[in-house]
């Protein structure tokens, strides 16, 4: 059934040159933006949505996805040629692969940087084909406790994969929740927070939000003390691999993708999370660790096929449970809504066929990145040769159009700016932005199916911890919140009965 | 104690005020809407105003835990000034980013009043020199550069977003 359903989109697209052309035209793109240091995957997909406007909801879907898995591989460019990371999931991938392009190896390293993405992806597709289903038909017995539990639980989870401390992250993302809230409540038409403003009313709307905070507030930090970037000139030297390196790697990929596709699937882990646990099992595992960081081709393939495989898993709490399991799947998410398309076990009663065209676009993506990645390695170092100044102007003028076009108003633009301001504010005071963009998603599903729950129980809160998988995503969000709270008093405790103890000695 | 915000007192002490600030300014807020409100609720649910209210909480409560964090920081570390000098490099390395705010915020004016494929120009040809400049200097190449590219940019949004998209911006 599901085969055949794919096999039927696959041939639907294949047939259809509009349709091929749309995903190379979202691969080029991909490539090139992801290959621009300062420019995250995220940003590529926030200032091409709204070019997908006026497009139908499965043609806008593909171009996106398009942009999405090949910016993965794109970011990987900028880190293999300069030790830039195009995207932060390429972190990992300079620390072998410039030594590699230093050694005048760069062709090499771009191969096999593009082959392990390609087998990564491919591994993450399946994982998705195969337990999307399984937990969307589990998740069709969630009622609204699960649902409100499963939102606290993103909310806390990204808070806990963020950088620094889990509170503050969380305090954010509860930030986040408040701005979601803006505008009129559904149960009782109450204005909240609108300031009896009309601009307000219909509340924040979360493209301009995302544009702002992810495209703009990255623009504004790039240009503190900006000094043009560096110039470094890398040597591509011979691209094409014996098949015997790639083929005697198959064990790398292979754990790099299911160590990404595991990790990219638990919500909020995202893709550096499963990049630096692929890097450091792969050197625990290897013959030679001395080796990592000097150019070893292992320490390269291991976090690109987690990267590009976490892909898959963080599409699965996606498409099963309508949870982001990263930013750029909440920016993805948001895509989907804007075309009326509302993730979750639904979609797969409701849409089947979505589903597919789904796993069939990521399918196409992987290929064409393939392919067209492997055509463009000697062009990758003119990309890396494009000015900053010329892409951060021309991304402002997205912004503002992408901002403007989603309901042709200005105001949306106004709030564009202001997230563009807030994202950079909070750069500056080291605060994590993605957690207000998850609050900002999560936030009215929480909110929904909290007071749902309240108003079936009569207000008892017991209705929580009643039903098992609420009770215990609840408690894990306890534990999350409150294990810097431990961690802090346990040193307090040790240091104390360590000073008694040598007070005693 | 370390400082939670990356290990600086004045950081973590900036954090917990900005926290506050945006618990009072949301307070405010809330209590206007709640005056405008006069709507019941049904049986058991909390209201419209409970989970704002919530979260208005934690943000008062870790604002303020921060904020006598960052002063707790301060008592064992000591207090250091941050040199005028080290101010005005703060103050210059920001310029880019408030002026790069400040055209943006212009941009809807601009582009009622000039079409948009006239803003955009104007608005890339002014960016890009301005750019060219921070990072090589003044010279008659960076201008032809702004102007070239300036005039692409108008005419690749007039092309994609204008005439292929058929988006209705400002003409």
């Amino acid at each position: 059934m599901l085969l055949s359903s794919f096999a039927d989109v696959l041939i639907g697209f294949i047939s259809s040159p509009m349709m091929l052309g749309l995903v190379a035209l979202g691969t080029v793109l991909g490539l090139v933006l992801g290959a621009i240091p300062g420019i995250s995957s995220t940003m590529a997909l926030a200032i091409l949505m709204p070019v997908t406007f006026t497009m139908e909801p499965g043609v806008a879907i593909l171009f996106l996805i398009a942009v999405f898995m090949s910016s993965v591989y794109g970011g990987s460019i900028s880190a293999i040629l300069m030790k830039l990371p195009g995207t932060p999931a390429s972190i990992f991938t300079q620390v072998d692969g410039y030594p590699m392009a230093q050694k005048g190896k760069a062709g090499h390293a771009l191969n096999f940087a593009l082959v392990a993405s390609t087998v990564g992806g491919m591994v993450g597709l399946a994982m998705l084909v195969l337990l999307a289903p399984v937990l969307a038909g589990f998740a069709t017995n969630f009622r609204s406790p699960e649902f409100a539990a499963v939102a606290l639980f993103g909310i806390v989870m990204l808070s806990f994969a963020s950088n620094g401390s889990t509170l503050v992250a969380s305090v954010v993302g509860f930030i986040g929740v408040v701005l979601g809230m803006i505008g009129f409540d559904a149960l009782t038409d109450a204005q909240r927070m609108t300031l009896n403003t009309p601009v307000l009313q219909s509340g924040l709307n979360l493209i301009p939000v995302i544009i702002g905070l992810f495209g703009l507030g990255e623009i504004l930090q790039n240009l503190v003390g900006f000094g043009g970037t560096p110039k470094v000139r890398p040597q591509i030297g011979k691209v094409l691999l014996p098949l015997h390196e790639l083929t005697s790697r198959w064990k790398v990929m292979l754990r790099g993708s299911v160590i990404g596709t595991f990790i990219g699937a638990i919500p909020a882990a995202g893709s550096a999370v499963a990049v630096s646990i692929a890097y450091a099992q792969e050197r625990r595992l290897s013959k030679e660790p001395e080796k990592f960081g000097t150019g070893h081709p292992d320490g390269l393939v291991a976090p690109e096929a987690a990267n590009s495989a976490s892909v898959g898993g963080s599409l699965i709490p996606l498409i099963a449970l309508g949870v982001p399991g990263d930013t750029i799947t909440a920016v993805l998410m948001g895509a989907l809504m804007v075309h009326g398309l509302t993730p979750g076990p639904l979609l797969f009663a409701n849409n089947p066929t979505f589903v597919s065209w789904i796993y069939v676009s990521v399918f196409l993506a992987l290929i064409f990145t393939l392919v067209l990645g492997l055509g463009m390695i000697r062009a990758a170092v003119l990309v890396t040769k494009i000015p900053p100044q010329l892409m951060y102007v021309f991304i402002a003028v997205f912004c503002v159009i992408g901002a403007f076009a989603i309901r042709n108003d200005m105001n949306d633009v106004y709030v564009m700016i202001a997230f563009g301001v807030v994202g950079f504010v909070f750069s500056r005071l080291s605060l994590p932005v993605t957690p207000l963009a998850f609050g900002l998603i999560l936030g009215p599903i929480l909110e929904e199916n909290l007071r749902r729950s309240l108003m079936i129980s009569r207000g008892s809160w017991s209705i929580f911890l009643e039903r098992p998988i609420s009770a215990v995503l609840i408690a894990i969000c306890v534990v999350l919140i409150s294990l810097p709270l431990l961690k802090w008093a346990w040193v307090r405790l040790r240091g104390g009965s360590e000073a008694s103890t040598n007070k005693a000695t | 104690m370390t400082p939670p915000i990356d290990g600086s007192a004045r950081k973590t002490l900036a954090v917990g005020l900005f926290f506050l600030l945006l618990a009072g300014i949301g307070w405010l807020v809330l209590r206007q809407s709640r005056n405008m409100y006069s709507g019941m609720s049904m049986p058991g649910d909390p209201g419209p105003f409970f989970l704002i209210g919530l979260c208005l909480w934690v943000l008062v409560i870790a604002g303020g835990l921060l904020f006598v964090l960052g002063l707790w920081g301060f008592r064992e570390h000591g207090v250091t000034f941050t040199p005028t000098y080290r101010l005005v490099e703060i103050a210059r390395a920001w310029t880019l980013s408030i002026a790069f705010v400040a055209s943006l915020l212009l941009m809807p004016t601009a582009m009622r009043t000039l079409g948009t494929t006239f803003a955009v120009a104007l608005f890339s040809m002014v960016w890009i020199y301005g750019l060219l400049t921070v990072v090589r200097g003044h010279a008659l190449r960076h201008v032809v550069e702004a102007l070239l590219f300036g005039a692409g940019a108008a005419l690749f949004v007039n092309l994609i977003f204008v005439r292929l998209l058929t988006l209705p911006l400002p003409a």
